[in-house]
């Protein structure tokens, strides 16, 4: 299938190709790109496909979270890598951490063998049509009730299940508020230094927005001065080899997922990251006690990404939907 | 008395301060910074202790923070700047506009250059970029800014146009910048890869670096042309090209100067004074435009003025 | 929108999903009705590319002359890209055929594109060769 296409776009794209490469002057930016570009284009980052990508179902374990999990066995060939360690003797969770599913490559784009046409998609996805297939309002109610939703109070579930049938109408963030964390859920990128780590993420498995935290790890306590924030206030320590985050002070209008799960200002967060070779096991422990009736407790595998890979810029949020929306089909 | 203040904040390169705060810790201390550098090690433990102290009573239950640099003093020096292990300066740090270290209401501390010492030219239009400029309405300024639309201020708006504090994180192969504005990053390679085939546009733009001595070179292309490069109407075309330049000449000190190129809009590239940061010991804090309501009432403005030109 | 990405994403791979992670805004269904289409040609007026849809905006002129301005729904830039699809590919000017999905609300000028068709021959269809010969 590859060779075809390479002679396809051998054939059919080089003229544009060259075209392409002559035009653009060292480091300035040609203001067009035909699709016989398409070729020779790497992901912007500068990595293409990667064999290592890993998808398994979404919402694996019925949270309701759309974090994947990689399938256990690349889990576990990763795990064998050697684990980076700082001078300090503590493990290095450095990297670009393959957002739980999701890769950077040109994966989807198919050129036509004339070349002149470009898909998107290689291939016949399921098609939505006029109204939602039955296929998908299943999966959506699946979603809402799984065996691992957060533990509500009996007197909040109904509420709870009211915004997330209604979620394009109640959801903040479907009008660009920004996720907050934990919905923003595990870091895409991390800079680890000796006093602190920096989580950054993108929109791939995220936000749709650009966001940071900067985690104090020497050793302060939490500042009760702060604003509430979307993110949270968050301060780790080493617990051996886990570095175990703790998180406060949030505003409460955010959801923890897609699913009108709402939280209060109680709500507290324990993060917890250990890397075992180029896998980190990542997790995160909600406490609200005003709203749950136990902690809400999800695990995830973050395998090592592309190498080269870095959290990319997103484009800002700007909604422009809600004015037409004709019902409650939500995604 | 007003005092810095610090949000539980550390110096990232000063492990004694560090101590320094974790002894005088009871509950939500504020720590003095510049008597720390002014009085050196035993003094500064005691008068810390005091401050912090006098501090924990004024302040209990105080939700606005004080203005942290009233008389507006410039930082000393602080000694050399730090080095990497590859004997590069650290960058590192987070880094406040100005002369403080911090915010401050003094608007000489808070200016980034003297026009006096180091004059700044203005941009050099092509002709009809300036006429373009000067057909812009008060409106229409108020729309095209990004302290106005919420948009990202990109590069190298993030460092001409923007009072908030950055935070630097360098290790090896790349340097991430944090901006406090928007909560937003770019993460710029150091690690010698060339700028990636045909980005796709962005605010930050592909930036490649490089150490040219003690300075770092940040080669930036493919910026969104949704940025402005200062306030008063400063578009650019998609064949802008960004060169800044980063170096820390001192503990305490960070100096950044760009020189912009745009050939469908300058005459000339454009080279900017070099501009003063000063090394603050707060964190950065949370930053998101949500509750933006001036964008529709300058659009609604904007449509009568045009009804009323018609 | 970007279930189709997704759907040539799990092909790929030998995986079937439905589920759309958070990237997805809305479902198609709740804006636009993907069994009816309808044709404009115009000129691109401008580009709004943002999350969590890219919007082209073209002005079309009908046969007596008269302008109207149409607004295209596109998928996620992060999307676009990871499909290969660059903001630099439409530029204000362009003079181009949109093929696009009707907006269930009745707006006229409204639409989810579906197949863009550029001067000089060549296309950009947002979903798959199957997908592109259906109507």
């Amino acid at each position: 299938m590859k060779r075809h296409l390479v002679s396809y776009f051998v054939a059919t794209g080089i003229a544009l190709t060259v075209l392409y490469f002559v035009s653009r002057p060292a480091g300035a930016q040609n203001s067009r790109a035909a699709p016989g570009a398409f070729e020779n284009r790497k992901v912007p980052t500068g990595f293409g496909p990667d064999a290592d990508q890993l998808f398994a179902g979404a919402d694996p374990d019925g949270t309701g979270l759309p974090w994947k999990e990689p399938p256990p066995d690349v889990v576990a060939a990763a795990k064998k890598a050697p684990t980076p360690h700082l001078a300090d003797g503590h493990a290095d969770l450095t990297g670009f951490w393959q957002p739980a599913g999701w890769g950077y490559a040109v994966t989807g784009g198919k050129l036509s063998e004339d070349g002149k046409t470009y898909y998107t998609s290689g291939r016949r996805g399921p098609r939505e049509g006029p109204v939602q297939s039955p296929e998908k309002v299943a999966e959506l109610r699946k979603r809402l009730e799984g065996p691992n939703l957060p533990p509500y109070k009996p007197e909040l579930v109904a509420k709870v299940k009211y915004l997330g049938e209604h979620q394009t109408h109640e959801d903040p963030a479907f009008k660009c508020a920004p996720k907050g964390f934990p919905r923003v859920g595990p870091p895409t990128e991390i800079v680890q230094v000796p006093n602190e780590i920096v989580f950054l993420y993108d929109t791939v498995n995220s936000s749709e927005q650009n966001a940071f935290r900067v985690i104090s790890t020497d050793g302060r306590e939490h500042d009760p001065t702060l604003n509430p924030s979307y993110y949270g206030d968050s301060i780790g320590h080493w617990e051996g080899d886990t570095m175990v985050i703790d998180v406060t002070n949030f505003v409460d209008d955010t959801w923890l997922s897609q699913n009108g799960t709402i939280h209060s200002d109680a709500m507290h967060v324990v993060e917890k990251l250990a890397r075992e070779g180029n896998v980190i096991t990542w997790q995160i422990s909600v406490e609200d006690p005003k709203v749950f009736t136990a902690p809400w407790v999800i695990t995830r595998h973050l395998v090592h990404g592309l190498k080269g890979g870095h959290a990319l810029e997103e484009s800002p949020c700007v909604e422009h939907d809600s004015g037409h929306l004709v019902n409650d089909d939500r995604n | 008395m007003n005092t810095d203040t610090v949000a539980g904040g550390l110096a990232r390169n000063d492990r004694e301060v560090g101590r320094l705060s974790r002894v005088c810790r009871f509950g939500e201390i504020k720590t003095h910074r510049l008597l720390v550098y002014a009085l050196g090690t035993a003094a500064m433990l005691a008068a810390l202790c005091v401050a912090s102290n006098k501090l924990a009573a004024a302040q209990e239950g105080k939700a606005e923070p004080v203005d942290r640099k009233p008389n507006g003093q410039s930082l000393p020096k602080g000694g050399p700047a730090p080095r990497t292990a590859d004997g590069h300066p650290d960058l590192s740090g987070v880094w406040f506009p100005g002369t403080s270290g911090g915010f401050t209401f003094n608007a000489a501390a808070r200016r980034q250059f003297d026009p006096k010492v180091t004059p700044e030219e203005p941009p050099p239009y092509q002709p009809w970029a300036a006429a373009k400029i000067k057909a812009m309405t008060a409106t229409d300024y108020e729309l095209g800014r990004a302290s106005v639309n919420c948009m990202p201020r990109g590069v190298p708006g993030m460092f001409l146009i923007d009072p908030y504090p950055i935070q630097l994180v360098q290790t090896p192969g790349q340097l991430v910048q944090l901006d406090e504005l928007n909560n937003n990053f770019r993460v710029i390679h150091t690690d010698g890869r060339p700028h990636a085939q045909d980005p796709d546009p962005s605010f930050d733009g592909d930036a490649v670096a490089r150490w040219d001595g003690d300075t770092l070179v940040i080669d930036v292309v493919s910026i969104d042309e949704r940025t402005w490069n200062n306030f008063t109407g400063w578009f650019h075309s998609d064949q802008e090209h960004v060169i800044e330049r980063l170096s820390r000449p001192s503990m305490n000190y960070l100096i950044y100067q760009v020189t912009i190129e745009d050939p469908k809009v300058l005459t000339k590239p454009w080279t900017s004074a070099p501009r003063q940061y000063t090394l603050g010991h707060e964190d950065l804090l949370e930053y998101y435009c949500t509750n933006n309501q001036d964008v529709d009432q300058y659009k609604s403005l904007k449509e009568k003025e045009s009804n009323g030109n018609k | 929108m970007s279930r189709k990405f997704h759907g040539g994403l799990a092909a790929v791979l030998g995986l079937l999903s439905f589920a759309i992670p958070a990237l997805a805004h809305h479902s198609a269904t709740a804006e636009f009705d993907t069994s009816r289409t309808f044709t404009v040609k115009g000129t691109i007026t401008r580009l709004e590319w943002v999350n969590p849809h890219v919007y082209l905006y073209a002005d079309v002129k009908d046969e007596s002359g008269n302008v109207t301005a149409y607004s295209f729904e596109g998928g996620p830039p992060g999307n676009l890209r990871r499909t290969g699809v660059m903001r630099t590919m439409f530029n204000v000017g362009d003079v181009v055929t949109i093929d696009a999905f009707v907006a269930k609300d009745g707006s006229k000028h409204l639409g989810l594109v579906k197949v863009i068709h550029f001067e000089d021959g060549h296309t950009i269809v947002f979903g798959s060769a199957a997908d592109s010969e259906s109507k």
